[in-house]
């Protein structure tokens, strides 16, 4: 068993192969052995790595990812998610961009590609300003980038 | 117990300990010595007359050992100490360090976490999988604010994908769009898509002859082609196109082509089997090749790289002509072939008696295979022609006509050690 300690100071106790879909625990455990010191995770609330560790359960016993993944094979991937994933990512704006920074902090290429897709679905078919709106960004572009913005446009239409 | 001094040791392993680092030891050398100044060579009488080691000498280097072990086992625990502690420093560190004012890695628990905050890296994923489904999406997606356009257009792959319609003509608008995209993909690996267009929206051909800008434009980055996409037929505008198109491949020029999807139609033509002949010529690393054309089944050269081959001709591939080019082949792992035209001489009874040689197609890592049985008998003395070693599996396409009699196909892939099974749209069934 592993131990984990959050950011707000909550430790996990694990199963160590449930905490190895994470490649950054992987690499410490292989780095430091085996140790009853618990692994810290500053970049992690104890919220966020309790979802986290529900994938990781869910998902202990998938196949690894290859390690170098194919280009052309990449290009093949849907933004397909499956069920038991899109009734787990089925959460608020901010715990799914929490979920998505942690899963890169960690490493979990599987878990980060769940929710980026989500965020894809979210995007898909949206104009400039529906994804501003949909996600409170502002518009900071100069006017040289917007003049260089609306000539693409026209380009576009110009099909 | 009371530690003795090794004085008392016998000359011989008195010299050994001298030898041994003092930190290893457990003691400083300021501290009590374990061990005498080093002494002079031992004559070799003294070493004949060496005492056998009493009792108590060798309980004191028992002692001596299991000190060394205790205190190895703490400097073990130390350094792992350290080592969490200086990942969890490092951490601090590099969050710290940060160019950017607010870091995407920190988490201010305070304030609602935005996609703003996300690195540029996930975010050019977030862009990669909308462009999955909306390849015209990537300009929009440039669009939204200064971060956005920053990510997009420093990764170059999010724009290696083009699609270049064959048209009589193109507008000023369309060429520079799609010049824009070979430009924001600057040197990454390029996903061309080459789709002949039909409709009545496509204009007519200039006076002044085809334009062929972008075709131009995608022939001075073959370099860069990982994978052709090529969907074109061979008519009466598209003509000088395509001899365009022949003319300025050159296979030698595609070092990174890795996959090739052919579908030119069931017409034959001249210009197709020019152009893909050329595409081949030099294809030194090509893996994957799709062929769904009326095309004719001859490479100018073995393929050694290939993996995977997919026929799905207008016809039935001749197995005169389908010999000649699994057995130019041998690393294929994907085979899927419609069924065979047996126009090859296979002497009568072939299926009970030994191949013929120069017919044999040895595939030794073929895992799977999808093959099309139209005749019983033809289909089983081919796959006798067949050593395949790796494969496990014999797929039956799904297009197959169930009263189809495959006895004989069937005794062959249990001689052969292949289990048997059909394709279904999606997955397989065990028959």
């Amino acid at each position: 068993m592993i131990n984990l300690t959050t950011s707000d100071n909550e430790t996990f106790t694990v199963d160590k192969k449930v905490a190895e879909k994470s490649v950054l625990i992987k690499n410490m455990l292989e780095d430091v052995g085996e140790s009853d010191q618990a692994i810290p995770l500053p970049n992690v609330t104890a919220s966020v790595l309790k979802k986290v560790l529900e994938w990781c359960e869910h998902h202990k016993d998938d196949p690894a990812p290859p390690e170098n993944e194919d280009k052309d094979d990449t290009r093949k991937r849907t933004t397909d998610i499956s069920e038991w994933d899109q009734k787990f990512i089925a959460v608020d704006q901010e715990m799914l961009f929490e979920i998505i920074l942690a899963a890169n902090y960690l490493d979990i290429k599987a878990l980060l590609d769940v929710g980026c897709k989500t965020v894809a679905n979210m995007i898909k078919g949206k104009t400039p300003e529906e994804i501003r709106k949909l996600f409170n960004i502002v518009n900071d572009f100069t006017p040289e980038e917007e003049a260089q913005i609306k000539k693409e446009n026209e380009w576009a239409e110009d099909r | 117990m009371p530690r003795t001094r090794a004085t008392s040791l016998p000359a011989y392993m008195r010299t050994a300990l001298a030898f041994l680092p003092r930190r290893a030891l457990g003691k400083a050398p300021q501290t009590t010595p374990l061990v005498e100044p080093l002494p002079l060579p031992t004559p070799q009488a003294e070493i004949l007359s060496v005492e056998p080691t009493s009792d108590m000498e060798r309980i004191v280097l028992q002692a001596e050992i299991d000190e060394l072990h205790r205190q190895m086992e703490l400097l073990s625990a130390q350094l792992k100490e350290k080592q969490l502690r200086l990942m969890e420093l490092a951490g601090s560190l590099v969050l710290q360090s940060s160019p950017t004012p607010k870091p995407a890695a920190v988490i201010d628990y305070d304030t609602p976490l935005r996609v703003q905050q996300f690195p540029p890296e996930v975010l050019q994923r977030i862009l990669y999988h909308v462009i999955q489904s909306d390849p015209c999406a990537l300009l929009a997606l440039s669009q939204v604010c200064f971060y956005w356009r920053t990510s997009a257009l420093s990764c170059p792959s999010l724009w290696s994908e083009i699609t270049i319609p064959i048209r009589p003509s193109y507008t000023d608008g369309f060429v520079a769009l799609t010049t824009l995209s070979f430009q924001r993909a600057k040197a990454s690996s390029l996903h061309l898509r080459m789709t002949y267009e039909l409709g009545d929206s496509l204009g007519l051909p200039s006076t002044d002859g085809p334009d062929y800008r972008l075709l131009d434009l995608a022939l001075s980055r073959q370099h860069l082609w990982a994978a052709v996409d090529f969907d074109l037929r061979d008519q009466v505008w598209t003509a000088a196109m395509l001899d365009r198109l022949a003319d300025g491949l050159d296979g030698a020029h595609c070092p990174c082509l890795r996959a090739i999807e052919w579908r030119t139609g069931m017409k034959t033509s001249e210009r197709f089997e020019r152009i893909l002949g050329r595409l081949l010529a030099g294809a030194e690393s090509l893996e994957r090749l799709t062929l769904q054309s009326h095309v004719e089944l001859v490479l100018p050269k073995p393929i050694r790289t290939l993996r995977s081959l997919t026929i799905q001709l207008g016809r039935r591939p001749p197995v005169s002509q389908l010999i000649p080019l699994l057995q130019d082949l041998p690393s294929l792992e994907e085979l899927s072939i419609p069924a065979l035209e047996h126009d090859w001489q296979v002497p009568s009874g072939d299926h009970i008696t030994a191949p013929s040689a120069a017919n044999i197609v040895c595939l030794p890592s073929l895992a799977r295979f999808t093959f099309g049985v139209s005749d019983d008998s033809g289909d089983a003395a081919f796959l006798r022609h067949c050593l395949l070693p790796s494969l496990r599996q014999l797929v039956v396409g799904p297009t197959q006509d169930l009263n189809t009699p495959m006895d004989r196909v069937s005794a062959i892939a249990r001689e052969k050690g292949w289990t048997f099974d059909r394709a279904q749209e999606k997955g397989f069934h065990r028959k």
